[in-house]
């Protein structure tokens, strides 16, 4: 197996005196899919807030690439180059795709306040924006975010995180609320970018995380019940009694 | 095309401002000189309320520093060099915007608000209580500036006209330089902020330094403002500091129609020639006036400048 470029170790998060996070550990490696999966409240959206650096964890370490990310700022993380969507759409409401996009590229691709860099007409931002919205297939750029269906906003978050040009995509349910063909095309779409990503995938859907993911690690309460390849967990007899349920409703 | 239309009007009340004095009296002179300082006033306090999102209820602080600078800098019975003093004031302001900025931004939302008026309020009192800067009276400054360059005098300032000029001037290069600054890349990651900062900071954005320099920039102009204001008139009183400032100037940008600049220049005109149009008429020119601002309001939710912004794209 490669060298692990994500490694999370011994990781918690508290929340007043409940471990949401309670001691995981995990590796994410390029080229490869690692999906959590876990019941509701399992801790799985706070596991990819704490590697994004919107919660800092309260104890366990976290190293990227060489550097020790646990604590530090969203926005310092993110130009290391890990990159994050959200459970519920969040783009820039008034701007339109390729102006979000633009944006998410700026964060990674200038340094300094670019005062003195027109915006609009960049040639290097619009290069960027438009190949990550070409990469994830959307076609109206012009069109503002807000008024773009539920499945577009999320293609719009995935292009977005893309632009920013990320090693480390942390995708926090980007299924969830798509029909079955768009869902289909998400699902292509993640297996795709897992070649040349390191993936963590929290995500609901059963049958597409079986199906594209290299390795699955199940929440429960904080800490981790399983972790390996899908074969391994569907096999897991703990695992189907705590979450997956009876062999017949295992995918 | 909409851009060339928009700048086409732009244009033209450039010119009708520039060809005012050929027209008007004093009194007017002075009145739409005025207006004209306080219309660069709000627009920079558009830059924060209306590109960063950011409002802010203290503005007058930076106003306040920039024409109190003058003051410090005029020496009594002589004039200061305008190409001296209007520099420091600016720096002066820029400086103040700088260390108040650092403080006030790590707060958001409600406590913005509030912070900043207590800042503006701590340099209110402490100007009040100062002797040396005349305290509760305010102070003269007996002297405009002089415009004296190696000899060569291009405009007296002591003549209205003259003073109408050099406002006019500045407001339009004030108008050009924050143009330039909410089309660059800069602006555009304010515009994002304002929008979503926690996306901002998600995509690798340090936005906390973004809106500090935001927020100098903003204080930079006001300052300039406040600089031009206590020149016209050669008096600077602490209510140069006030929150009835603070708030007059959030309405002219609120008015006007936020995050457009030359919004904030509509609201100016159209709040003090209100103001002083009612005056005129009535005693009790606060009801009619809260009764406008009320309309305005609910009527115009994009401001005057929505209003305008609408008649183009109907004729485009």
């Amino acid at each position: 197996m490669a060298e692990p470029v994500l490694t999370a170790r011994a990781v918690v998060r508290q929340f007043g005196g409940v471990n949401a996070v309670d001691g995981i550990s995990l590796d994410l490696v390029a080229g490869e899919i690692h999906a959590v999966i876990g019941p509701n409240g399992a801790g799985k959206t706070t596991l990819i807030n704490l590697l994004s650096g919107e919660l800092a964890p309260t104890a366990g370490s976290i190293r990227f690439a060489g550097h020790d990310i646990a604590g530090a700022t969203p926005e310092r993380i993110a130009r290391l180059g890990i990159g994050r969507s959200y459970q519920r759409v969040n783009v820039f409401a008034g701007f339109s795709a390729l102006e979000n996009c633009r944006l998410a590229a700026q964060a990674r691709l200038t340094h300094g306040f670019g005062l003195l860099r027109q915006g609009r007409d960049d040639r290097a931002l619009n290069a960027a924006a438009t190949a990550a919205l070409e990469r994830v297939r959307f076609e109206r750029s012009e069109r503002i975010a807000e008024t773009l269906s539920h499945g577009e906003q999320r293609q719009l978050e995935i292009a977005m995180t893309l632009a920013t040009a990320p090693k480390v995509l942390l995708l926090d349910e980007p299924l969830a609320g798509m029909g079955a063909e768009e869902s289909e095309h998400m699902t292509a779409l993640i297996a795709e970018l897992g070649r040349d990503h390191a993936v963590l995938l929290v995500e609901h859907d059963m049958d597409a995380v079986f199906r594209i993911a290299q390795t699955l690690t199940v929440m429960v309460d904080g800490k981790v019940l399983a972790s390996g390849p899908p074969a391994t967990i569907r096999a897991n007899a703990a695992v189907q009694s705590a979450y997956l349920g009876s062999d017949e409703a295992a995918p | 095309m909409r851009p060339t239309r928009h700048r086409l009007l732009l244009l033209t009340a450039f010119v009708l401002l520039a060809l005012f004095p050929l027209l008007a009296g004093t009194f007017y002179l002075q009145l739409f000189a005025k207006i004209m300082i306080m219309a660069i006033f709000a627009m920079s306090l558009d830059l924060l309320v209306g590109y960063t999102g950011l409002v802010s209820f203290g503005h007058a602080a930076f106003f306040g520093i920039g024409a109190y600078a003058l003051f410090v800098l005029s020496p009594q019975y002589a004039a200061a060099s305008l190409y001296l003093s209007l520099p420091a004031a600016i720096g002066a302001a820029a400086a103040a915007a700088l260390v108040i900025g650092l403080l006030v931004l790590r707060t958001s939302g409600v406590s913005f608000i509030m912070v900043t008026l207590a800042f503006a309020q701590m340099l209110f009192f402490y100007v009040m209580g100062s002797r040396p800067l005349g305290g509760s009276d305010g102070v003269y400054i007996y002297v405009k500036p002089s415009t004296t360059l190696f000899g060569w005098t291009p405009v007296s300032l002591d003549r209205p006209a003259g003073f109408y000029y050099l406002v006019l001037a500045v407001l339009a290069a004030s108008y050009l330089v924050l143009r330039f600054v909410t089309r660059s890349l800069f602006g555009h990651a304010l515009l994002g902020i304002r929008s979503n900062e926690s996306r901002m900071r998600a995509l690798g954005f340090a936005t906390y330094g973004y809106k500090l320099a935001a927020f100098v920039i903003a204080g930079a102009i006001a300052g300039l403002a406040g600089y031009l204001d206590a020149a016209q008139f050669g008096f600077v009183s602490p209510d140069l500091f006030g929150w009835r400032l603070s708030g007059a100037v959030l309405m002219m940008v609120i008015l006007g129609g936020m995050g457009t600049l030359y919004g904030s220049v509509l609201g100016a005109f159209a709040l003090v020639l209100l103001q002083d149009g009612l005056t005129d008429v009535t005693r009790h020119w606060l009801l009619p006036f809260g009764l406008f601002i009320i309309l305005a309001v609910l009527l115009l939710p994009r401001g005057i400048g929505g209003l305008v912004h609408r008649a183009e794209k109907a004729h485009g």
